[in-house]
């Protein structure tokens, strides 16, 4: 019987050596190959099928669109054969033992704070080399921040899909109130004050009262007039013209003026205008679409995903850029495809990455509002906008300009597309602000206090 | 004689046999993790790389502060502990001792009351959700009909261990279980001998009832303390240890350390701790025992 277990644990050790084997490293060779020989060639070299495994997370309507881009795929490529795995529920701890155990995916989706941090472990394959030396795709045809660098060479994903907020409402509550709509232009774009203003005349009571008269109950609102995402309490630092992180990367600037500034103001929206539902309130709360069609809410505050859902909705619906605090500017939040180290066919998952990033065979996630192209072109030629952009009723007139233009004229990386450790100094900051969202300390005092614990966690930056 | 020997090998193989796979899973899937996570947590190892010895810096960097989440979450799981643990003895017992008379329906609240602890506990803790919802929930609607404050249960800092300890209270008909069937095995005679010497209720009670249940107490008491120490689905599927980390369950933590932020080898080094703290608890019961366990018959 100890014989028995002796065989199992040795046989799973040498398992586990093998694998280790065919480390990165060696990707130059896999990458000559591949600026030689293009396109289908790739695959056709060897005569054998190529098996490859693709990973996302997503709705089963997403899961859909992935299936038949991969089918389209394995059509078009007779050689090569993808194997699609859709994990709906817990994807990083799932990944996470595939990757331990060395059967990672070749292709797939994954976060940017984990894909930073494996690509620095050299556990994703440094897809530079192949951005550089591709003929059809390079980081100048990619809208800007759509390349996640880990080091100066060393590239850990480009994005799936870019990701942008804004203010998304409902037409009809404007119109009943009397309230002008928020522009959809960057640069005529509501102050924080206007912002603000529109939000209090759109709060109402349980007697009808909006939270401008002085008669007005907040304890009893029947209407809110925005919410927004507290796990995205960095998302006015653009607009602030501050960053969680110091410009040369050396420092956070956790005390700095402007960061707890543009924390405290989300805050007030809660506890000194009344304007947005608090943590308890919000609970009761349907999400966000649908609090926008029962009209328990005039404006959500919200990346550009939720239009899939406000489409489905069938309200009356449309987007307005981004207040402004001082200058145009809005949160990207895009998360990357990425590329196993210990794929064994380097090339052909290229090859496949390539195609997943082409708008054409995944159209169906762009043209339903959910995804937005990374791909320049599809942001400028009007054939091309004309695929996904119009198409209703995922999109909306206000689109091409609060939601495209802002993106790819003012858009902004949040800090964890640089910072190292992001996932320990996010636990630490988010919780400290729970504090903040309840009106019981200010966002200053708040990041004071947990400053010394963050700094101890801050370990400098990536990037190039 | 010959064929006597031969008979009892073929007996020895066939116990080993019929014994291998509970020997087996006992080596694979307990001892051989076991020492493999012994061996990680004096590793740096992220989930993604390989290990590589650190000696006892993981222990280090927990003990003396560096890890930011470490005695946070202690304090959040003694307090639960300490809080729900004697809350949970004293109703499973009061359960018990009503459940133990002769009322009638008796069989029918042994099952009511057994029945929340078969349900997993990840289906109730989707229900408490709805229940403790501050504006829509049953418990603040009941409140509020009755012209009480109302409560916002687990979604403030204050309130959420309490909270949590209140659900939990839902589930002690595993414990009152064995209470009764202590009780049950309690000698009529002595009853009868109290009542002789005019004793009443409470000396009942405290002079035969409590002793004579004690080692069933004993063992419920180093249960729930064993379970209060390992609380996982609650903060995982209501809480997501918030707010403001009030809720930061040490198992839960332990989990995010493995599988959010990828660090395997501390995960194990915080796992270890946990194993060690338990023993020590329940050593420290253990001792005490022998003041207040009674066991019929003497020594256990």
């Amino acid at each position: 019987m100890m014989c028995l277990v002796a065989f199992l644990v040795l046989s799973g050790c040498s398992g586990a050596a093998k694998q280790t084997a065919n480390e990165p490293g060696s990707s130059s060779e896999a990458i000559n190959d591949a600026s030689t020989t293009n396109d289908q060639s790739a695959a056709t070299d060897s005569g054998e099928v190529v098996e490859l495994t693709y990973a996302t997370w997503g709705s089963p309507n997403e899961k859909k669109a992935h299936q038949a881009a991969v089918d389209a795929f394995n059509a078009k490529y007779p050689n090569i054969k993808v194997k699609y795995l859709h994990i709906p529920a817990d994807f990083g701890t799932k990944i996470s033992t595939m990757i331990a155990a060395k059967q990672a995916p070749d292709v797939f989706l994954l976060d940017k704070v984990t894909a930073l941090k494996w690509s620095e472990q050299k556990k994703l394959y440094n897809i530079k080399p192949f951005l550089d030396a591709d003929s059809e795709i390079s980081e100048d045809k990619l809208i800007p921040n759509a390349v996640l660098y880990m080091g100066p060479d060393q590239v850990a994903g480009i994005k799936a899909t870019e990701e942008a907020f804004g203010l998304f409402y409902n037409k009809d509550m404007f119109t009943e109130a009397g309230v002008p709509v928020p522009p959809a232009n960057p640069n005529e774009t509501w102050t924080w004050e206007q912002f603000v203003e529109a939000a209090q005349k759109l709060t109402l009571d349980n007697k009808g009262r909006n939270a401008l008269d002085p008669e007005f109950n907040p304890k009893n609102i029947k209407q809110y007039g925005v919410r927004f995402n507290r796990w995205a309490w960095f998302q006015l630092f653009g607009t602030n013209e501050t960053k969680l992180v110091s410009e040369d990367g050396t420092k956070l600037q956790l005390t700095d003026p402007a960061v707890a500034d543009s924390i405290q103001k989300l805050a007030d929206l809660i506890n000194v205008y009344h304007v947005a539902p608090d943590v308890t309130q919000e609970k009761s709360l349907p999400a966000p679409a649908v609090a926008l069609q029962s009209k328990k809410v005039a404006m959500d505050l919200d990346g550009q995903w939720v239009q899939v859902d406000l489409g489905a909705s069938k309200i009356n619906w449309d987007v307005g850029a981004m207040p402004k605090i001082k200058v145009p500017s809005t949160l990207l939040n895009g998360e990357p495809f990425v590329m196993s180290a210990d794929t064994k066919h380097p090339k052909e998952a290229w090859q496949f990455y390539k195609f997943m990033i082409d708008p054409n065979n995944v159209l169906e996630l762009y043209s339903s509002g959910l995804w937005m192209p990374i791909v320049r072109e599809w942001y400028e030629k009007p054939e091309l906008m004309a695929k996904w952009a119009e198409v209703t009723p995922g999109h909306s007139p206000g689109y091409k300009q609060a939601i495209m233009e802002m993106t790819t004229q003012y858009g902004v990386n949040a800090h964890d597309y640089t910072l190292k450790n992001a996932d320990k100094i996010n636990a630490l900051i988010g919780p400290a602000l729970d504090a903040v969202w309840e009106g019981k300390k200010s966002a200053a005092d708040s990041l004071k206090a947990v400053e010394p614990k963050v700094q101890a966690e801050f370990k400098g930056i990536y990037g190039r | 004689m010959q064929s006597l020997s031969v008979l009892r090998r073929r007996e020895n193989w066939f116990g080993w046999l019929f014994a291998a796979p509970a020997i087996l899973g006992f080596f694979v899937f307990i001892l051989g993790p076991m020492a493999a996570s012994l061996y990680y947590s004096f590793t740096d190892y992220q989930i993604a790389g390989d290990p590589t010895f650190v000696g006892g810096r993981n222990y280090a960097n927990l003990f003396n502060g560096v890890d930011p989440f470490f005695y946070k979450s202690i304090f959040v799981t003694l307090y639960y502990v300490i809080l729900s643990v004697p809350l949970q003895m004293i109703t499973a017992f009061i359960l018990a001792l009503i459940l133990n008379r002769k009322i009638k329906g008796r069989a029918f609240f042994r099952v009511v009351f057994y029945l929340p602890t078969i349900m997993p506990v990840i289906a109730s803790s989707m229900v408490w959700i709805w229940m403790f919802d501050p504006d829509l929930g049953l418990l603040n609607e009941a409140l509020r009909t009755l012209h009480l404050p109302t409560s916002n249960w687990i979604y403030s800092s204050s309130s959420v261990i309490p909270t949590l300890v209140f659900m939990s209270l839902w589930t002690v008909g595993g414990t009152m279980i064995i209470f009764l069937a202590a009780l049950n095995d309690i000698p009529k005679q002595y009853y009868e001998a109290i009542e002789i010497d005019g004793g009443g209720r409470l000396q009942r009670l405290w002079h035969i009832t409590i002793p004579l249940a004690s080692p069933s107490i004993f063992f419920n008491t180093i249960m729930s303390v064993i379970g209060g120490l390992q609380v996982f689905v609650q903060p995982y599927a209501m809480t997501a240890g918030g707010p403001n980390d009030a809720s930061l369950f040490y198992v839960f933590y332990l989990y995010r350390e493995a599988f959010t932020f990828g660090n395997m080898g501390n995960a194990s080094a915080i796992a270890w701790v946990l194993f060690i703290v338990t023993m020590i608890l329940t050593y420290v019961i253990f001792k005490t025992s022998q003041k207040w366990v009674y066991y019929e018959g003497g020594e256990a």
